[in-house]
């Protein structure tokens, strides 16, 4: 049982390379939206797909992101001042750059946490390193139980000894997440959503760059 | 991939990697007060591998870390990856040259800081530039300090790792024989 | 704290050093800013010297553009009968203003840190 995932909706749509390929493709129209509310309307519909995705997502951390950077931009005014005291003078241009900034990483977050599977296949050596990995990485945290807290180091050395004792060195080639990735004919399944997203995402963008 | 991939150096490569996924899904768990004041718990399987590893294995196990950390909490295609490589790669090197010219004057705890505080001036810069904007400046002083602290505070844990740790030392001398072969 | 090695220490105090160093810049880079502030309408408007720009504004007698360049502004143009904001050219400094009355608009040059006895807009 991997950590933080819920059930995939979108695994049944979309197989992980097609996934990929969309998210990457509509992030630039993301970017090309021209108002901050743009962005966090865009921010809110990826966020969605993300928890469609089964992904938790920790919404005080983002919370506190967006917090924190429109804070910074309101240190340094610009525009149309909406407020002012002896400490602190809020302008709406700086207003503005921060909201805009804010959902724009926020939203860039969502998005990726939407199309990003692990099993997603990187080829060459390096994707079988990293498979590989994977597979190890499942195997330490099915034992994760047995770590306490307070001999954190020696239960989790006594872990590690267990199940990647030396004798095992060298035996595992070979085997790794990718095999329970999809098949040669599945690897495509759903490039016509993707494709569909796709257009949505740069029609949307359109659309606001027009209307703005 | 330099001469042939061994299946040893494989193994201890993606254990390594492995267990530095597992330490940074821990710390994502576990909610820190402060975000971007980050524990590092994912950098111990390549400080303890700093001292036995090839240069070339440091670099995959970094490469590693990075894109196994995008891919498990699918921040791949967002800047979260971009500051995770400039900070990790700095970090790296900069822990790779203590390391190296440092030879016995230095520990563990040196090594660890160090690279800590690159990897911290080179994520404030990137932050200025694409997160915050030129007025944060402010904040580089309390993430370098925090950096300091947790570069410490993991170096010392490292250093007693190294120092207990059966398995460490099993992997370690898997690894010298099998990359002799 | 038994295994610590000369050159260990010597990267912590490097390394307070640094967060030392790094506190006073940013401290430093603090004081300074120059900002345009425009009064048009009632309302107040800030734009820092640092950044080139124009922006429009309207009043009563028409149409006026701000421009800030190269660390100073000025009232670039003004749809008013004596254009006398215009010609008070480029400002740089506190205290420097002008007004175009027909507009209802006031330029001036204004400081960060800078609180006044009169009832404008400080800037923090």
């Amino acid at each position: 049982m991997s950590p933080s995932h819920h059930h995939d909706v979108l695994e049944s749509l979309l197989a992980p390379l097609p996934r990929f390929i969309c998210g990457a493709f509509i992030l630039p129209a993301f970017l090309f939206l021209p108002l901050w509310w743009h962005r966090a309307i865009g921010s809110v519909l990826f966020a969605l797909l993300a928890l469609l995705a089964g992904k938790r997502l920790r919404w005080g951390y983002f919370l506190l992101l967006i917090f924190s950077v429109v804070f910074f931009h309101l240190l340094a005014p610009v525009g149309r001042v909406l407020y002012t005291s002896r400490w602190f003078t809020l302008t709406e241009g700086a207003l503005v750059n921060g909201l805009k900034r804010a959902f724009t990483l926020v939203g860039m977050v969502f998005l990726s946490v939407a199309a990003v599977k692990p099993q997603l296949h990187i080829p060459g050596r390096f994707g079988g390193l990293l498979g590989q990995t994977f597979w190890y990485f499942e195997k330490i945290w099915d034992g994760k139980r047995t770590i306490t807290r307070k001999n954190f180091f020696s239960s989790l050395d006594a872990l590690l000894l267990e199940r990647f004792s030396p004798e095992l060195l060298g035996g595992n080639s070979g085997k790794d997440l990718r095999e329970d990735m999809v098949s040669a004919k599945e690897q495509w399944k759903g490039w016509g959503l993707a494709v569909i997203f796709v257009l949505l995402a740069w029609g949307s963008a359109a659309l606001g760059m027009t209307f703005s | 991939m330099p001469r042939s991939f061994s299946p040893i150096r494989r193994d201890v490569l993606a254990v390594f990697g492995a267990l530095s996924l597992f330490m940074s899904t821990l710390e994502y768990l576990v909610p820190k007060p402060l975000p971007f004041f980050r524990l590092g718990l994912a950098n111990l399987p390549l400080l303890v591998g700093l001292r036995f590893l090839r240069p070339q294995d440091v670099l995959l196990l970094t490469l590693i870390k990075v894109f196994g950390q995008g891919l498990v909490n699918g921040t791949l295609a967002s800047y979260v990856f971009l500051f995770s490589a400039a900070g990790s790669f700095s970090s790296v090197l900069v822990m790779s040259l203590v390391q190296h010219f440092g030879k016995s004057w230095v520990s563990l705890v040196g090594i660890s800081t160090a690279g800590a505080l690159a990897s911290s001036s080179v994520q404030i810069v990137l932050a200025l530039f694409f997160v915050f904007g030129e007025a944060a400046r402010a904040f580089a002083p309390y993430s370098l300090g925090s950096a300091l602290i947790t570069g410490l505070v993991l170096g010392f844990f490292a250093q007693r790792f190294v120092q207990t740790s059966r398995w460490l030392q099993n992997m370690e001398n898997g690894y010298r024989k099998g990359v002799q072969g | 704290m038994k295994d610590l090695r000369i050159l260990d220490i010597l990267i912590i105090i490097v390394g307070i050093v640094f967060v030392i160093l790094t506190a006073t810049w940013t401290l430093s880079g603090r004081e300074g800013q120059a900002f345009a502030e425009v009064t048009s309408l009632g309302e107040v408007y800030l734009y820092p010297l640092s950044q080139d720009g124009s922006w429009e504004f309207y009043g009563p007698s028409g149409r006026m553009v701000v421009e800030v360049k190269d660390e100073a502004a000025r009232v670039a143009y003004s749809e008013c009968p004596e254009h006398i904001c215009e010609s008070a050219g480029w400002l740089t400094q506190p205290p420097a203003w002008t007004a175009c009355l027909p507009n209802r608009l006031i330029l001036r040059i204004v400081a960060a840190q800078e609180s006044e006895d009169d009832v404008d807009a400080t800037v923090f």
